[in-house]
């Protein structure tokens, strides 16, 4: 079984002064991979702009716009159809976690998913912060301490969609207890880093018809490397694993690699971006 | 012995290359000194006043940095005495620089794309990945015609040995190479005659050598427009961006004269778009194109990395290789030298203690008073200290400092700069002062060149190791003779 879904991604940004020239990445463009299929998209924009769409350095494909004309307002308009194959995420067969150990410990495996070890300003924390979360042996088979931290994750952080910044530290986080999805995964990136445990930083669409949090806006999970099995979504903030109701758009070492929007402009005021996202099935 | 030199004294054990004793001449100096012992005290110092001011005149100037001050523009004090070397010694030094370059193009291009040096355990990929110069948007891609450090800036000293050792190696863009050229022109006009009855090999080739490197790894084999993309008339280096751009006969360009459509880079002029194909760009990597590095920095052009991983246009040199001249890696140069090329390496390196080895750090810090202590990241002399000339509260600090960020310091021993008769202002005569030299290596597509010499720099403070323009450094016209 495979659901059709219909996205929408909405973005207005206004400026006080003029913008002499404006340079947009937008990572809003769901990937082709696996049960994910893009069959077909659209990008409209008020200033009538080209708009180019090219594959970047880690492999995703990124909606890129130029504009050297002035201008006051700048909105742009994506939608997508895509095709999720529905999924049994707990369809797996793991190795003993002699055999994870020595795999994760291998050379082969640490030059594999080294940049997604290495723990980068937006997901590094103090060692007694992690003491708070369980502790992970490798007596442990890696996917079950994976589900465990995803729950204590979750259980740490209320859900406050103004509690926090996009750029709020982990420490931040930490203090108030309280977050969104971006925080949830950064924490939870945090925490398997420090134990060598590969995880990396997604974004994607969730689907809007179950009650979620995060769901107007992008939402953020992780996925994790299970030895044997591959890369496995978890999300935190829903304490539940993603399944075909996650719709990917990219992965990174964090936040910063998957911005949904990146501007670069010339102009002196200050302005004002909002975005609204809707996930609809057929 | 006439006057500017009457109170000449060598200082053992550094090797004095003009001077065997107080009053010999080395063999390949005899000559060249002849035709200083003709000048008077006063009247050199009038020769002396006259060179600088045609530098003033020309613009040969640089700016310092200092924390908390303005920069202040400064003429590049320059020596009117040649650095020699001989012909033969300098050949050999340039087939070392040419292989060393060599490797870490090839060490270059093996990091960002099969790692096969990493895997085999040659270089630890701890210390590679972890580098703040190692770039992920140059991964899974190599650069037109193969060529990562197109531009390599090699820093030789000669110690008491006799033998040359490499210092460092700087492969982001280095500079200096216009003060060659300007020295050269400056001796040219100051001591027509000497020159002529001297066979000193060409510098002025160099502009000629670098365009030909840019051409041959042009999107286009062999032909293409180029440019060189300067941060601007405040930036330090802004002369050497002028002067090379004028003399390859190429356009000067700030990032707000590029624009990129569909990912092929244009010069905006008055007879509309014109496309570029190579940039030699004078912009440090983090800031080229905002798009994907720092978003607040305008200096760069919006979507120039993309333009480059498409292969639509070549920068110079690649970004990145900040990841080959790291201070960390410098120790595995000779290991990588063998390891790409099954060669022995030529050039020396200088022994190395890494402060992240638990043995070496040890090491370091019962003998802070006899190593150079130098921060893995910074350049330009910055933050380096001798620990010789530090007091004991210096050297406690320092220690600390060491302890708390083990990767970010090396150590080495204290090497004995040779030293070369310098004309000292406030004294009127020649004294001894010591000296270093930057070599420029150009590699592009089947294409090899080294300049014939240098850019000697002279530390003009009196005992003084440190012989960056940043930190009061002069320079010398180098002649290979």
């Amino acid at each position: 079984m495979s659901i059709l879904y219909q996205l929408e991604y909405n973005t207005t940004n206004l400026y006080d002064a003029e913008v002499a020239e404006g340079h947009f990445d937008f990572k809003i463009l769901p990937l082709q991979e696996g049960q994910q299929k893009l069959l077909s998209y659209k990008v409209k924009s008020n200033l009538n702009v080209p708009y180019e769409v090219y594959h970047n350095h880690q492999g995703f494909d990124v909606v890129r716009v130029h504009i050297y004309e002035p201008f006051q307002e700048f909105k742009l308009q994506f939608n997508a159809t895509v095709e999720v194959e529905e999924r049994n995420v707990f369809d797996m067969l793991f190795k003993s976690t002699q055999q994870e150990q020595a795999y994760y410990q291998s050379d082969e495996c640490r030059l594999q998913y080294y940049s997604e070890t290495l723990v980068t300003p937006s997901t590094s924390i103090g060692a007694e912060r992690i003491k708070e979360f369980p502790n992970f042996t490798w007596k442990q088979q890696v996917f079950y301490y994976l589900e465990e931290l995803n729950h204590s994750v979750h259980d740490y952080l209320a859900f406050d969609a103004q509690a926090t910044e996009v750029d709020s530290s982990l420490e931040e986080v930490l203090s108030l207890k309280k977050g969104v999805c971006q925080d949830y995964a950064h924490l939870y990136i945090a925490i398997a880093r420090s134990y060598g445990i590969a995880v990396r930083y997604v974004s994607g669409y969730l689907h809007q018809g179950k009650d979620f949090k995060g769901a107007s806006q992008l939402h953020a999970w992780v996925e994790a490397y299970v030895p044997y099995i591959g890369w496995v979504g978890f999300d935190p903030t829903n304490a539940i694993l993603a399944d075909h109701h996650y719709i990917k758009i990219c992965h990174g070492s964090d936040y910063h690699d998957c911005s949904p929007i990146k501007g670069v402009l010339r102009t002196s005021g200050s302005s004002q971006t909002s975005y609204q996202v809707r996930v609809e099935t057929q | 012995m006439k006057n500017l030199f009457n109170h000449y004294q060598t200082e053992p054990p550094f090797i004095d290359e003009v001077f065997k004793t107080s009053t010999e001449p080395q063999d390949l100096y005899k000559d060249i000194l002849e035709a200083f012992y003709n000048y008077s005290s006063e009247d050199f110092t009038r020769l002396n006043e006259s060179a600088k001011l045609a530098f003033l005149h020309e613009g040969v100037t640089f700016s310092l940095y200092g924390e908390g001050m303005d920069s202040v523009e400064q003429v590049f004090p320059f020596d009117l005495l040649p650095r020699t070397i001989s012909a033969q010694e300098w050949d050999e030094v340039s087939v070392g620089l040419l292989q060393r370059n060599t490797a870490i193009n090839m060490f270059l291009e093996d990091i960002y794309n099969d790692q096969k040096i990493l895997k085999d355990k040659v270089v630890p990929a701890d210390m590679v990945l972890s580098s703040p110069h190692f770039n992920k948007l140059m991964q899974g891609f190599v650069p037109t015609g193969g060529i990562y450090n197109h531009i390599s800036g090699t820093d030789l000293i000669k110690h008491s040995d006799n033998k040359f050792y490499v210092l460092e190696d700087n492969v982001r863009c280095p500079s200096g190479v216009a003060y060659v050229l300007s020295n050269r022109n400056a001796m040219r006009k100051t001591f027509t005659k000497i020159f002529k009855d001297f066979k000193v090999r060409p510098v002025d080739d160099y502009p000629e050598q670098l365009l030909q490197v840019m051409l041959s790894v042009s999107p286009h084999a062999g032909e293409g427009n180029c440019v060189v993309l300067t941060p601007g008339a405040y930036n330090s280096a802004f002369y050497e961006h002028a002067i090379l751009a004028h003399m390859m006969g190429v356009p000067l360009v700030e990032g707000r004269d590029l624009l990129v459509k569909n990912n092929i880079v244009y010069m905006k002029t008055i007879k509309g778009h014109v496309r570029v194909d190579v940039v030699y760009r004078r912009i440090d990597d983090d800031f080229i194109d905002p798009m994907v590095f720092d978003p607040t920095s305008m200096l760069g052009v919006p979507g120039l990395m993309q333009a480059y991983r498409e292969g639509n246009v070549t920068l110079i040199n690649a970004p990145g290789t900040g990841a080959s001249d790291d201070k960390a890696i410098y120790d595995y140069i000779p290991t990588i030298i063998k390891y790409y090329l099954d060669e022995e390496p030529i050039l020396n390196n200088v022994p190395t203690y890494h402060c992240e080895r638990e043995e070496d750090l040890s090491y370091v810090l019962d003998n802070l008073d006899k190593v150079v202590i130098k921060p893995v990241d910074m350049s330009g002399g910055y933050g380096i200290y001798i620990g010789s000339k530090c007091s004991s509260e210096e050297l406690e600090e320092l220690a600390k400092k060491i302890k708390a960020n083990r990767r970010g310091y090396v150590a080495q021993p204290i090497m004995n700069l040779s030293q070369h008769s310098t004309f000292i202002d406030d004294e009127s005569c020649f004294e001894p002062r010591h000296v270093d030299l930057r070599a420029f290596t150009l590699l592009g597509k089947d294409h090899s060149y080294v300049l014939q010499g240098g850019l000697t720099r002279v530390a003009l403070k009196k005992g003084s190791l440190i012989v960056n323009s940043s930190q009061g450094g002069g320079s010398k016209d180098t002649w290979i003779v």
